[in-house]
């Protein structure tokens, strides 16, 4: 294959993949992934969270949530949303939130940090 | 024309401005009153306190000093934790929170005048009032029994010295002796809850009195996890409890705490200690307040509030709460629902749609864990379920530690939700 061809082709691959997420768990589109959540409505809903997931300290047997990136939040919800993660409880609770939500969830998260 | 208050109040501008403002007072603070810091109550003043920055005053009236969890009372039965560990005192919630904690009675309600009465003799103003004052039992449900006999034949069923008791009269039974429950009909506190005392009781024998024998009298023919519970009876307690449902005969049951029997179907059995779980209502403030039909209080799932009255919004077991179970997990998730509409009502914050959901774990021996769960809505009719969840039979060991460890997480999680 000619040089500027092969230029062509890695820019138009790395474009490509430039939309997604690469990761073990799932994959999301840009679109999903860049959603800009409502803190105020991420904040109401969080309350829920938290009744499992403590704001300050943690728990053995529940994770910590506070401190997790926008991004890794988004898509470990996602992941059980699609039960790629196994957990019933979480996967009940993703399972009921829209991609907004879960925008707004991840917005109010990080506004902790 | 001179705007006087006549004609204000007939105007279209009143009328918008009645509609569309929050409720405007004639001088300080809206103010909020909250009946019962268990799990709704506490919760609802929490984040009441928390969430509007101090512009509301709230002021939380619960008789106890220290609240006792009814959810995980039954593992303080079988061992697997202090009476201490869950004990809370309400002192964060007075200093970080600001809220007036009152350790006193409600003992009347004038929705009219928009007053609680207290037992010590005081009177509290409201603009909204919330009760999640839990259930009372309802008298002579169980035939020979009152409270006059709950100190010979424990309820427990309103966690802390009863639940002491109980848990002294099982280590103190003879070898080989009879412990015998009288479980309630439905709907009834945490569906599990006897079950899983059930499953406690029988773990704390097993080490001590491995002859004893647990007999239970159920007017329901079937309960709450009930696959679950009697796959773990069988593999941990084989031989040891014998649960009698209805088509056995187990709703036609009476006591006899003098004598210490326990009657059957006509079978008359003695036992050497009992734990009867009358039937049970709303806690019994709702029925003076006047916002109870038949034993609960009718709630719109949109904002906890009474069917009755639209300034008192009703959380936890004392309400109508459509498919939601009575538990301590459904009034937390219901206080932040009525909490968010309180807000909203008195200074005009946002109010979402209403979301919650239930998890119930349940503890059957050691490491072996099991829960059931829902997320619900609020429709117009009740607050509905949309999805949900149980342990299945024959589940790994590994899983089923990491549920009860998850339990154990909630337990701490929860608590500093309602208490700080």
């Amino acid at each position: 294959m000619p040089n500027h061809l092969k230029v062509i082709m890695t820019v138009l691959v790395y474009w490509f993949y430039a939309g997604f997420v690469h990761s073990a768990e799932v994959e999301l589109p840009a679109e999903i992934l860049n959603i800009v959540g409502d803190p105020e409505y991420g904040e109401y809903l969080a309350s829920d969270c938290k009744t499992c997931h403590k704001v300050e300290g943690s728990a053995p047997g529940v994770p910590s949530i506070i401190g997790v990136s926008k991004r890794d939040l988004i898509i470990a919800l996602h992941a059980y949303k699609q039960k790629v993660r196994k957990n019933p409880v979480m996967q009940m609770m993703a399972n009921r939130l829209s991609n907004e939500e879960i925008a707004a969830l991840a917005a109010y998260f990080e506004g902790l940090n | 024309m001179k705007l006087d208050r006549r004609n204000f109040i007939g105007s279209s501008a009143a009328i918008a401005a009645a509609l569309s403002a929050p409720t405007v007072m004639a001088s300080g603070k809206p103010r909020v009153v909250v009946v019962g810091g268990g799990a709704g109550g506490a919760t609802a003043a929490r984040y009441i306190a928390k969430d509007s920055k101090g512009a509301i005053d709230v002021t939380l009236v619960e008789p106890t000093r220290s609240y006792y969890t009814c959810f995980f009372s039954n593992l303080y039965i079988g061992g697997f934790r202090t009476l201490d560990s869950i004990g809370h005192s309400y002192g964060n919630l007075a200093t970080e929170y600001g809220i007036n904690v009152v350790h006193d009675w409600a003992v009347g309600i004038d929705r009219g005048a928009k007053t609680v009465s207290l037992a010590g003799g005081s009177t509290l103003n409201y603009d909204r009032l919330i009760l999640s004052p839990g259930i009372d039992f309802i008298d002579g449900s169980v035939e020979g029994w009152s409270i006059n006999a709950q100190n010979k034949m424990p309820h427990a069923y309103k966690a802390g010295s009863q639940t002491e008791l109980l848990k002294a009269q099982i280590e103190a039974m003879p070898q080989g002796g009879v412990f015998a429950m009288v479980a309630p009909p439905n709907p009834y506190r945490c569906p599990p809850g006897p079950y899983e005392r059930i499953s406690m009781t029988a773990h704390l024998l097993k080490a001590k009195n491995p002859t004893a024998k647990i007999i239970v009298a159920d007017p329901k023919p079937k309960f709450s996890k009930m696959g679950l519970f009697q796959e773990g009876w069988g593999s941990h307690y084989s031989g040891m409890i014998d649960w009698i449902g209805s088509e056995f005969g187990g709703g036609n049951v009476s006591v006899d705490p003098d004598a210490m029997t326990v009657t059957i179907d006509g079978e008359v059995t003695k036992v050497d200690a009992c734990n009867v779980i009358p039937a049970m209502k709303a806690g019994r403030i709702c029925e003076i307040a006047g916002i109870t039909e038949g034993n609960w209080a009718p709630v719109s799932g949109h904002t906890m509030q009474s069917r009755i009255d639209e300034n008192i919004h009703v959380l936890g077991d004392a309400s109508a709460q459509g498919d939601m179970p009575k538990s301590g997990y459904s009034a937390n998730s219901q206080a932040k629902v009525a909490a968010m509409a309180v807000r909203g009502a008195l200074t005009g914050s946002k109010v979402f749609p209403a979301k919650f959901s239930n998890t119930c774990w349940s503890l059957i021996d050691t490491n072996d864990g099991v829960k059931v769960g829902a997320t619900y809505e609020a429709t117009d009719e009740k607050i509905a379920k949309i999805d949900g969840f149980v342990s299945k039979t024959g589940e790994a060991a590994d899983l089923r530690k990491a549920t009860y460890e998850e339990s154990i997480g909630w337990y701490s999680g929860i608590t500093a939700d309602m208490f700080g």
